[in-house]
């Protein structure tokens, strides 16, 4: 195996990721299991830029962190969730689904894993590293799907116009 | 690339899209605006009718194969377009007595015009999705506009949990049909025939075809259409009913007709039983007349869907005729219950819009009662009346495309609508008024009443010369 920057800092990176998640699910305070799955999704969003793919890596900076992120959190504080006893009376449902999902996911990860190793899925080509890069969505958004995007920031612009109305208005 | 001589190939919507923005503008710029922006968004709406006119028999593909622009897409969007029309001239004096008479309705109301557009003419999935949301979008704040009322913000947050989880289930689908076909072109996706028997494919269309059956109304997904037709503003309960549905079917006839999977068939012939059986039963219980226009707006669905069903070359033509006689009578239907409902007291709910208020509408006020005879009687399937030609295409694509069982049934599952449409015309002209006479006072100036005068000549017009519907929009005799 090769020593070079790539290999530590896919090491450094893993590993963070996978203390991170633990940190997140042992913790007792939401708050602060919350403030871990976000370091969480900072490093695997670095793990992206290692696979050169600079706009999933953005997206998941922008979208998880900045969006999805903030609303768990004010859901959390809106919600004051403090006494872990009173959630946990409802979780015997749960915790069945929740054993079987992971179950689930842990196959299909493995079976991933052991076809990984084993060769059957070969590298990507390089048209498919191209396609991840952000240079090479910004010249598509701007001349091939230059429609659709104009398209977005009408849609964009009237939630914005819906929003401020039913939020904002002022009634006499 | 854009080219700016595709701009000039989809004037409508672009007059639509400009002037969206330009109310925004007027109305920040501009003290006491809302009458100006009224007329504005009237003339753009105008202006965009007549516009459309000239592209009839001129089939094109623009913007980077974006937009197809049809004559079926613009005969739908014209529909569409006489929909908005009656309901911006409707709004006027219904929000200015709601107490909420804003710049942005009128900007909204066009914003959810342009996506309606956008989905019709879209020959991409994404621009169909995008046109989807925008649409959808404006159709949320429209339901929860009276935010003073609580069953309008009940409407409209029951309105967008349904809605978005329905999103859901059409990008589900466009990942599915994205994935097997590798594009998002619906030309590239037709052209190949092997893709179409493909059963992933067939999955994906199934999803997208789930969605717009939500947005249309068609049994088992019309749960949300009572609830939310009957807390939104009843003007914009009108502009659903019609104008949305028109867009979600607009949309899903093409690709239905195109991918023409034959064992969909089948199933659209039971949905669309089941959709007449629901909503022509249910409306026989309700006692409020948004509630029952709403159950008839779910039955009408269903005879939309017995010409989805029949899936041949009638199928189009009598979906288009029905939608236009649809449009006129179902949202003139509601503009009367509009412009009787009483004016806004700061309470939960609407007054005046239980059926014991319609009765001895005769004699209290003859004319609104004898518009809404006609509507009513346009909406039963009676003869003189729009409606009846409406029904009448549509049954004939599914006898032509042997389905004789299915038109059987829906003759006889419309024959029960016509028991409680009728039943509100007893009690307009046949029962003793329960409300004092003298009581109620109506101008002529209300700008509904110009809407429903509109919604009056459109149902009798058609109803009179069937004709005049395939010659306006260039439909060619099959």
């Amino acid at each position: 195996m090769k020593f070079d920057l790539e290999t530590v800092l896919f090491f450094s990176l893993a590993v963070m990721a996978i203390g991170s998640a633990i940190m997140m699910i042992t913790r007792k305070s939401p708050i602060t299991s919350a403030l871990y799955l976000i370091l969480n999704f900072f490093t695997v969003s670095g793990l992206y830029l290692l696979l050169k793919a600079q706009f999933i890596a953005i997206i998941q900076v922008l979208v998880y962190m900045g969006a999805i992120m903030v609303l768990f959190l004010f859901v959390i504080m809106l919600l004051n969730l403090q006494d872990e006893k009173i959630l946990k009376e409802k979780f015997t449902y749960r915790k069945i689904t929740a054993v079987l999902l992971s179950i689930f996911l842990f196959c299909l990860l493995s079976f991933t894993i052991y076809f990984g190793f084993s060769g059957k899925f070969t590298a990507m080509s390089d048209k498919a590293v191209e396609i991840g890069t952000a240079e090479f969505l910004g010249s598509e958004l701007f001349t091939n799907f230059s429609f659709p995007f104009e398209l977005a920031s009408f849609l964009l612009l009237a939630a914005i116009v819906g929003a401020v109305v039913l939020a904002k208005k002022k009634f006499e | 690339m854009i080219q700016i001589k595709d701009l000039l190939e989809v004037l409508p919507l672009l007059i639509i899209a400009f002037s969206a923005i330009f109310i925004l503008l007027l109305e920040v710029s501009i003290k006491k605006s809302e009458t100006v922006i009224f007329g504005f968004s009237l003339i753009a709406i105008l202006a965009a009718i007549a516009t459309s006119f000239n592209y009839f028999n001129k089939e094109m593909i623009i913007f980077n194969q974006f937009l197809r622009i049809s004559n079926a897409s613009l005969t739908f969007s014209v529909i569409i377009l006489i929909s908005m029309l009656i309901t911006v001239i409707a709004s006027k004096s219904y929000i200015e007595k709601e107490n909420v008479n804003f710049g942005e309705y009128y900007s909204m109301l066009l914003f959810a015009l342009m996506g309606m557009m956008l989905m019709i003419f879209a020959n991409d999935i994404l621009i169909i999705f995008i046109g989807l949301e925008l649409m959808s979008v404006c159709f949320y704040v429209l339901a929860g506009f009276l935010r003073l009322r609580q069953k309008s913000n009940e409407s409209a947050l029951k309105y967008f949990l349904l809605g978005a989880f329905m999103t859901g289930f059409i990008l589900y689908g466009i990942a599915l049909i994205y994935g097997i076909t590798g594009t998002t072109n619906l030309t590239l996706i037709f052209s190949d025939a092997k893709v179409l028997t493909n059963y992933v494919f067939i999955i994906g269309t199934a999803l997208l075809i789930i969605g717009f059956m939500f947005k249309i109304g068609v049994f088992p997904f019309h749960m949300w259409i009572p609830d939310v037709y009957d807390g939104a503003p009843t003007v914009v309960s009108g502009m659903l009913s019609t104008a949305g549905k028109i867009a979600a079917v607009g949309t899903i006839l093409p690709i239905i007709l195109a991918v023409n999977i034959l064992n969909f068939k089948i199933i659209f012939s039971v949905a669309a039983v089941a959709t007449m059986l629901y909503g022509n039963v249910i409306a026989l219980a309700q006692t409020n007349i948004k509630r029952l226009l709403a159950y008839s707006s779910i039955a009408s669905a269903g005879y939309i869907f017995v010409g989805v069903a029949s899936m041949n070359e009638f199928a189009l033509r009598g979906i288009a005729y029905y939608l236009i006689a649809y449009t006129f009578m179902q949202l003139g239907a509601f503009i009367i219950v509009a412009m009787l409902e009483k004016k806004d007291d700061g309470s939960r709910d609407y007054k005046n819009v239980d059926l014991d208020f319609y009765k001895g509408l005769g004699k209290r006020n003859p004319v609104i009662a004898t518009f809404m005879t006609f509507f009513l009687f346009s909406l039963a399937g009676i003869p003189p009346f729009a409606g009846f030609w409406g029904k009448y295409y549509l049954f004939f694509a599914a006898i032509k495309s042997n389905q004789i069982w299915l038109a059987v049934v829906a003759i006889l599952l419309s024959l029960i609508g016509v028991y409680y449409y009728l039943k509100i015309i007893v009690y307009m002209w046949f029962s003793e008024s329960l409300e004092p006479v003298s009581e109620e006072k109506f101008s002529f100036s209300d700008t509904g009443f110009a809407a429903t005068v509109l919604a009056v000549i459109g149902t009798i017009l058609f109803g009179v010369d069937p004709n005049l519907f395939f010659s306006l929009f260039k439909f060619v005799t099959p």
